[in-house]
């Protein structure tokens, strides 16, 4: 819009400073000739105008829809990274729940299918959307895939060495957490 | 040989084995059907079979399906190895990676 806008006020100087530059460069003294000048230079300039207003109005509303569908654009985005940023913090919710949990088999099983729903929503949510999302993926599948890990741990029946290994396996799914998290609150 | 995976098995490939979710349509019954011929560590060593799944009409693949699945074989080969006989064709990009992801983290059965 700028562009356009320099352009027009560059025109609009030229043309004024031709209208005292003709006449001198002329040497036209006779009121007549001045008259008849100016009355060309005024029609020629308001065809100039009309046209380059038309042409203006133009441009503005072509950039116009440009921003809207950027905007447009923009929104659903946000709006779908907000909706992962729900999905992974469910995840990790459940996560931590079976860590805390009561270890009984029965809230566990209702624990884990909430897992393994969260974890196939992220799935479909970056299948169906990563043409608008062009996320480099591999940090969403790790975070899945070690979600997927704990899940599967039974928590009830669990070893020194497995809790050694579970602790490990924590450690590992928290990172790909604060991962996942940090990238999704930047991309915004 | 390709099996066109949503149409000959099942859509939704999300359970490990009978007990995870509804338990049907699970990983190794998957396994069991149309890759036990690679079961064995001398089909890896000396053997030549080759299959291709194609995944078009798959929506669903979770992780714990695609380790039982297809990880289970990285007991007996590298996932290099296993993806020069096991082929996925028109597959997304994140359903590719979840295989690659538990390729490489290796089985957890």
């Amino acid at each position: 819009m700028i562009r356009y806008f320099i352009t027009f006020i560059v025109v609009l100087v030229a043309m004024i400073i031709m209208l005292f530059y003709i006449p001198i460069k002329l040497n036209m003294t006779c009121f007549s000739q001045l008259k008849d000048l100016y009355a060309l230079m005024s029609s020629i300039g308001g065809i100039f105008f009309s046209v380059l207003g038309l042409l203006l109005g133009y441009f503005y509303y072509l950039a116009k829809l440009r921003d809207d569908k950027n905007k447009e654009l923009y929104n659903k985005y946000v709006s779908n990274i907000k909706q992962l940023i729900d999905e992974i913090k469910d995840v990790h919710e459940n996560i931590e729940l079976l860590f805390n949990t009561d270890q009984v088999d029965t809230s566990q099983k209702r624990i884990k299918n909430n897992i393994i729903n969260k974890i196939i929503n992220i799935n479909i949510l970056l299948e169906t959307k990563n043409n608008l999302l062009h996320f480099d993926l591999k940090n969403f599948i790790s975070f899945n895939s070690y979600a997927d890990r704990i899940r599967e741990i039974d928590f009830c029946n669990q070893t020194l060495l497995k809790k050694k290994e579970t602790s490990e396996m924590h450690e590992i799914y928290y990172n790909n957490y604060r991962n996942v998290l940090k990238f999704l609150y930047v991309s915004i | 040989m390709v099996i066109d995976v949503g149409k000959e098995y099942f859509y939704r490939l999300a359970n490990r084995d009978k007990n995870q979710g509804d338990g049907t349509h699970n990983a190794e019954q998957f396994r069991k059907k149309y890759l036990s011929e690679f079961d064995s560590p001398e089909e890896w060593r000396i053997g030549k079979r080759e299959i291709t799944f194609d995944f078009t009409s798959v929506e669903i693949l979770g992780p714990s399906f695609a380790n039982e699945a297809f990880a289970y074989f990285t007991k007996y080969a590298s996932p290099e190895n296993i993806l020069k006989r096991f082929h996925f064709i028109n597959i997304s990009e994140v359903k590719m990676d979840t295989i690659n992801e538990e390729l490489t983290e290796g089985y957890r059965g």
